[in-house]
Parts: structure tokens; sequence; C-alpha cells
């Protein structure tokens, strides 16, 4: 092999490395999602390689822009949504208020400028009840499927029999990560809820316990995951116990 | 000789199976399993390990494992002081339909009634290796761990006219900080009912407690309570846990 023919192949390998390095993140980019919500626009030609906040996406002058208000503008194209881990799975390019908005309605007026990113919304409280409130159909899981929960936190462990009370789970990882789209179960004395957790590993229930007992709070986890839960206690209005044995 | 270890390592593994199954059954979810029917697993027997499981939502108790079977009574989740209820697991089956049941013990009259209840009604199954045993005659309780005794305390039980009841039931509940000095510092709930006074107030629960006249103990003294001194029942209390199966001769 002569000089010329090494030449030639270092050329090759020049080109092929400029290749690999400018379409390797774009690759990445598509086929994780997670790139703050990516940019599926065609006439930009993808991704920009601008780093934006969740719920923002790089536009072609190398800027962020905002994805939409809220949950979504109708019409607009949900490249992203906000919490910052690509598409939910909306497919159908028309804003993610499930399946409220009109596929023929005009769509909305460009993006608000850039602001800051805003706070991660909570899912909303969910409304204790005999049914089962489904968590939002635009906001499915996106956990690993091998990740497994190996803690979580109880914001309250006693409620009170027909009063109203804010239950806050944060569940964690082996590494204290928040993990989100775990699915939790709250059963027990009259509740009977379940939800995901969000990107913070955060859920929350209104439970309004229907009679004394205890409710048990546990994390739907794949099989070789350890389940994990714990009991909360429901009780009347305190009064001092007087057993009525019969002595 | 090959043959031999492979028809010995069978038969062992045919021998431990129908245990591990039990065992990794007793906490899955309903309809988790197939919908094979089973056979009833028995899940605690008097002596050994017992499982008891908390009441999660109110639930019919039916005479038999499916739902058309004529209802007994219903269990709530909480008893009369406002304690979570808990019921004895005594067996588990699966009906044709899929749905796992379980039998459970009845803190209703006649004492010893025992009923099946729908799985999904009930908490995860805990685990006890504890047996109180009350012997009447010689008015002495007596607390096995592992069949090894570790407690016993001289009691009162109740007089002629107030008999405490015989059989098996087991610990439903535990009050401590009573207002009412006559029980001691800490009461327990059985799931245990006076025979003779069905009027009583809260049902005629026979209860475990100390006392404020420790002077009557030992004797017939009660109306149907097994009473013991105060630094017994405290004693008692660190090494009783709830769902303890009690069995009074």
């Amino acid at each position: 092999m002569g000089f010329k023919d090494r030449k030639s192949n270092a050329r090759l390998v020049v080109a092929l490395c400029v290749f690999v390095l400018g379409v390797c993140p774009t690759a990445a980019v598509a086929a994780s999602g997670h790139q703050g919500g990516g940019n599926n626009d065609p006439a930009t030609g993808g991704n920009h390689g601008q780093d934006c906040a969740p719920g923002y996406h790089d536009t072609a002058n190398g800027s962020c822009e905002h994805n939409g208000d809220g949950g979504g503008n109708c019409g607009d194209n949900q490249s992203g949504n906000d919490n910052g881990l690509g598409n939910n799975g909306n497919d159908n390019g028309f804003g993610h208020k499930g399946d409220q908005c009109d596929p023929s309605s005009a769509p909305s007026g460009p993006p608000s400028s850039p602001g800051p990113p805003p706070s991660h919304p909570s899912p909303p409280a969910t409304p204790n009840g005999p049914t089962t409130p489904a968590a939002p159909a635009s906001d499915p899981p996106a956990r690993d499927s091998n990740a497994c929960a190996t803690s979580f936190s109880l914001g309250r462990t006693h409620f009170i029999v027909g009063r109203r009370a804010l239950l806050v789970i944060r569940v964690r990882d082996a590494r204290g990560a928040p993990l989100q789209g775990v699915t939790v179960l709250v059963h027990g004395a009259g509740v009977r809820l379940t939800a995901a957790t969000d990107s913070l590993g955060k859920v929350r229930f209104t439970v309004r316990p229907r009679s004394a007992g205890v409710i048990r709070i546990a994390l739907v986890q794949p099989a070789t995951c350890v389940s994990i839960s714990r009991l909360a206690r429901v009780t009347g209005v305190f009064k001092p116990p007087t057993p009525n044995y019969t002595g | 000789m090959k043959l031999r270890a492979v028809v010995i390592w069978a038969a062992l593994v045919g021998a431990a199976c129908p245990v591990l199954t039990a065992a990794a059954a007793d906490n899955a979810a309903p309809g988790q399993m197939g919908t094979a029917p089973e056979r009833p697993v028995s899940l605690s027997g008097p002596g050994s390990e017992a499982r008891w499981a908390y009441v999660l939502e109110r639930t019919p108790v039916h005479a038999a494992p499916e739902r058309s079977a004529p209802t007994i009574t219903t269990l709530a989740t909480s008893t009369t002081l406002g304690q979570p209820n808990l019921v004895l697991v005594l067996a588990k089956e699966r009906d044709a339909g899929g749905r796992d049941w379980v039998l459970v013990r009845l803190a209703v009259r006649p004492n010893g009634a025992t009923g099946w209840v729908e799985r999904s009604a009930l908490d995860k199954f805990q685990v006890v290796r504890t047996h109180l045993v009350v012997d009447r005659r010689s008015l002495v309780a007596r607390l096995y761990r592992d069949r090894v005794e570790i407690f016993h305390a001289r009691i009162g039980v109740g007089r002629e006219g107030t008999p405490t009841p015989a059989g098996d039931f087991y610990i439903r509940e535990e009050v401590r900080n009573v207002a009412d000095p006559f029980y001691g510092p800490v009461a327990f709930g059985t799931s245990a009912r006076s025979a003779t006074l069905t009027d009583w107030p809260g049902g005629g629960f026979i209860g475990i407690h100390g006392t404020s006249e420790p002077q009557l103990l030992p004797g017939r003294v009660s109306h149907g309570c097994i009473r013991m001194r105060n630094a017994d029942v405290l004693r008692l209390a660190r090494l009783m846990p709830l769902g303890t199966p009690v069995t009074i001769s």
C-alpha cells in the first residue's frame, strides 16, 4: 500500500468521523426523546444542538422556544412537553389535552416568546372516590422498565375518618433519585386510588377515609423489584379509649 | 445410581414445592395467579405459624368460597373501639372464576365461627409465631414462640355464671392508655365473645387486661375477661404481637 493510498484512507476516516460526529447527536436525541422536547420540525432539519430546558425546544436560530402554554395548545405540534422527557405518546399532533382538541381547528399562533422555564407542575390532586382515577392520558410513565423504586416517603401516616387530607408520596430509586412513572396504589378504609409519580417522583392524593381502619400504600413494581409498601392509620375523632370488654 | 439420585431429588422438590407455592402466593395480589381451581391451602394452625391480615374494605363473609354462597356476616374495617380490624387467616382457595378466597376466623357468635372473604378485601398477610394458651383450670396463661414457652402468669377468669369461653381465638386489638384504671395499663381485645353477656355494651368481647384489683388474682373473678397483674400484662404486651392465636381450654 503506497503513501497515496494511506492518504486517501486517512481522508476517508476523517470524512467518516465528521459524518458520525454530525449525525450521531441528532440520532441519539431522536432516539431518546429526552432533549428538552426535541425538535421535530422538518423545516429546521432536526436538533440544533441547543440545550434547552424542559418544556422548551431549540429553534433554527439556536434559541430556545417554549413548547406551548399549560397543557399544550390545540394545533401545536407537541414535539415535546413540559416534563422534559420528550413526547409522551401524543402522536395526533394536536396538543396533549387528551382528545379535547379538535383536529380540524386552526393551529394557534406562534408560541410566546421565550421566558424562564416554568416549574414542573405536579399532577392535579386526585379526588377521593370509589373509582380509580387514571393518570392523565398525556402523561404516561417514562419510567425505565428495569428501574426499581427502593424507598418512598409519606407526607402523613394518620388520617381522620371523613376528613379530607392531602397525601404526598415521593418515590426514589436506589441512588436516591426521584423516579417518574411509578404507579402508587392507595387502598383501604373506603379509599381506592391509583396514580403515577411525576418527573419529581412525586404523586399527590386527596384522601378522605370513610371508615376507621388502615390504608395500604403500595408501589406497583416490576416483578424483579422488591415490593415495598406502608400502612397508614385511620381513626375517628380522638377520644381516650375506654374498653368495653366484659371485664 | 444416577437414576436413584434423580428420583430422590424429584421427590424432594415435589415435597417442597407446595410449601414454597403457598408461601409465595400468600401476598400475591388477587388475579395475579392463574385461573386453575386450587385446593384449599392451610395458612394457620394451632401451635405453629399463623397468618393474619387487616381488613382493607368492608366486605361480606360467605359460607363458602363463592359469591353466590350465603352471607354469614360483614367484616368491618375497624373494631367497636375504633381500632383497625384484623382477621386470622386459616386457609385460601381459588374459585372457578379465578378469584382468590381466604377462610378467616370471625369475631362473632357463636364462638369459633369461620367464613370466606375475597382476598382483595384484606391487606398483606402477616406472620406470627406466637401462641397464647389459657388454662382455666390451673388459672395460668402461657405464651409460646416457636412452641417454646416465653411467658407465663397467674390469671383471673370468668365466674361460674359468666364463664370465659373455651375455644380457638386470636388477638384482635391492643389498647393502651386506657381511661378506666379497671383495665390496667394495657388491654388486648380478642375475637372471643361471652356466651352469657349477650347484651354487654360493644358486643361482650373477651379481653385480656391488667387490673386495679390485683389482690383478687388468681381466681374466678371476672365477667369472662382474662385478668392479670399489671406488670404481667405489660410484659405480655412486649412479647405478644397482634394476630397471635389464643387457645382457651
